[in-house]
């Protein structure tokens, strides 16, 4: 199947909200929905070209939103579903139970962009140390927020 | 008897990165597995976005000691979609040689490894003089016999001049017949099926629904394979096959890792015999188009890919790298739970994660005096060659 005809495919039969659809190549389709959608899109996407494969979750800060992209191969198709969280809320729902292979990336996003992963089965640290300072997470852009960065932890 | 929980590493367990596992143990019997990583988090991908393009394919070569090409690889791909640079066609079939010469270095370094994990140390000692002939091969073309810098943005480094075309075929001659006879060993010889006949199961089910990737997912039956599921380089040029076992353990994967070398061999007489004259590089421009890309390759582990996200200057604004260890890593734990003590090095070996050699666990031995007993990773390796 190429890029376009996935598209299609989600425009059709898709219930839900999608905020923006594309493709940039035959073989990439990026998908954009409400954060508060993601789980019932990544539902969607897994029952309706099986077996799909998660490739892994990207964490972007943009400044005013941490964009979440999760990279799926479908029929394929590398097929990128993006979410942006606010700042402000900082919470998305986690997708592991209908993609049991989310459970490290999102430990992952979560330690090093701060991003709540509502309902995580695992919560915990996955790359940084026990001891490293609450609220500092390496993957945020200090330059382009309004309060100040993290302290100095000498 | 009562369950008993007991940390392996973090300095230890299979190949370079150390890691923490955490068994539960019945016995004998693992009855659950747990993982703690990050020892090794050299915060690269947030230092890729503190560096410029050119400087970030240093960065990203050394990722990996073993697989340093599929990353670097991996990189330009995902740059030169970025910027929508066209790469000359040698130099594609150049990269394809390169990406395929690992594999076959890897794929032998790994073979020795799971030989010496259940101790078949005369394996361990004939496949790694084979793989002498791949490494100097990749030191005649590259200057290097690791971390290679083969791959540049737009291109390759170095061209492949027809008298190192012949030394390379007759290499990887020599090299194609140890193969199948390594193939035979590990279908015939007793004591290799019985440590890894029924040892680290898991099924394609199982590999499936945790993501697996590569040999891994292979060995279980699973035909994901990068190089056919989103064709790059010149694979769709030269014949060859994706190699699956419906064995589910660490002989399928075996099996699947020894039949990879010899089709990596075919690739390359194929691509030798068939890839173009002309030039190896494309200008690549100081500056990327604003943009987001996706690249996959199929590393020698598994799938990898890189996703760069550019605002339209000479640094990205983010590179975010997956390796095929972090996708196979669930499933491996799936592996340890319900085989025994003695199967661990194995199995954990069998994803082919990264070895170091020398460590220590502690085993909480007696349930009754709750004596703590240290337990260093050869005397584990010992116990795996007992069985």
């Amino acid at each position: 199947m190429t890029a376009s005809e996935l598209i299609e495919q989600v425009q059709e039969q898709y219930q839900g909200e999608l905020i923006q659809a594309r493709t940039s190549s035959e073989v990439d389709a990026w998908i954009d929905v409400p954060p508060a959608d993601v789980q019932q899109m990544a539902g969607f996407i897994m029952d309706a070209w099986p077996p799909v494969h998660l490739s892994t979750i990207t964490g972007y800060d943009n400044g005013r939103e941490i964009e979440i992209l999760y990279h799926f191969v479908a029929d394929g198709v590398s097929l990128t579903v993006r979410a942006a969280v606010p700042k402000d809320v900082n919470r998305i729902d986690t997708i592991t139970p209908v993609v049991p292979a989310a459970v490290l990336y999102e430990r992952e996003v979560m330690d090093l962009l701060g991003v709540t992963m509502v309902g995580h089965p695992d919560p915990r640290r996955l790359l940084l140390p026990e001891d490293w300072p609450e609220g500092d997470y390496p993957l945020r852009r200090h330059d382009v927020e309004d309060e100040e960065g993290p302290e100095d932890n000498g | 008897m009562a369950k008993l929980s007991f940390p392996v590493g973090p300095q230890h367990p299979a190949l370079k990165e150390p890691e923490n596992l955490r068994f539960t143990v019945d016995g004998e019997l693992v009855v659950d597995a747990d993982i703690r990583i990050g020892y090794v988090h050299r915060s690269i991908e947030r230092s890729c976005s503190e560096r410029n393009y050119v400087q970030d394919m240093y960065l990203c070569e050394r990722v990996c000691g073993i697989c340093s090409n599929a990353h670097t690889l991996c990189y330009a791909m995902t740059c030169e979609k970025l910027a929508d640079i066209e790469v000359p066609e040698r130099a594609q079939y150049i990269r394809m040689l390169m990406h395929e010469f690992e594999r076959i270095h890897s794929h032998l370094l790994w073979l020795g490894v799971a030989g010496h994990e259940v101790g078949f140390e005369t394996l361990f000692m004939y496949v790694w003089r084979d793989r002498e002939i791949i490494q100097d091969i990749l030191e005649m073309v590259s200057g290097n016999r690791g971390h290679y810098a083969m791959t540049t943005l737009g291109g390759v480094r170095y061209d492949i001049t027809p008298e190192m075309a012949d030394r390379i075929r007759e290499g990887l001659k020599v090299l194609r017949q140890r193969a199948e006879r390594y193939a035979d060993i590990a279908t015939t010889e007793a004591t290799f099926l019985k440590r890894a006949s029924g040892v680290g199961v898991a099924s394609g089910e199982v590999c499936r629904s945790l993501g697996a990737a590569g040999p891994t997912a292979r060995g279980s039956g699973v035909p994901f394979d990068i190089r056919t599921a989103f064709p790059y380089l010149k694979y769709h040029t030269v014949e060859w096959q994706v190699r699956t076992s419906e064995l589910c353990d660490v002989l399928g994967r075996t099996l699947v890792r020894v039949l990879e070398v010899i089709d990596a061999c075919d690739i390359c007489l194929q691509a030798l015999d068939i890839m173009p004259e002309g030039d190896i590089q494309a200008r690549f421009p100081r500056k990327v188009p604003e943009g987001e890309a996706i690249a996959r390759v199929e590393a020698q582990r598994g799938e990898l890919i890189y996703y760069i996200r550019s605002d339209g200057s000479d640094v990205p604004a983010r590179v975010k790298i997956r390796t095929p260890t972090l996708a196979n890593l669930p499933v491996s734990l799936e592996m340890l739970r319900g085989g025994q003590i003695a199967d661990i090095p194995i199995a954990f070996a069998s994803i082919d994660p990264c070895f170091s050699c020398t460590d220590r666990m502690v085993v909480l031995d007696d349930a009754h005096t709750g004596e703590a007993r240290q337990m260093t990773w050869p005397e584990l390796v010992k116990l795996g060659r007992q069985r």
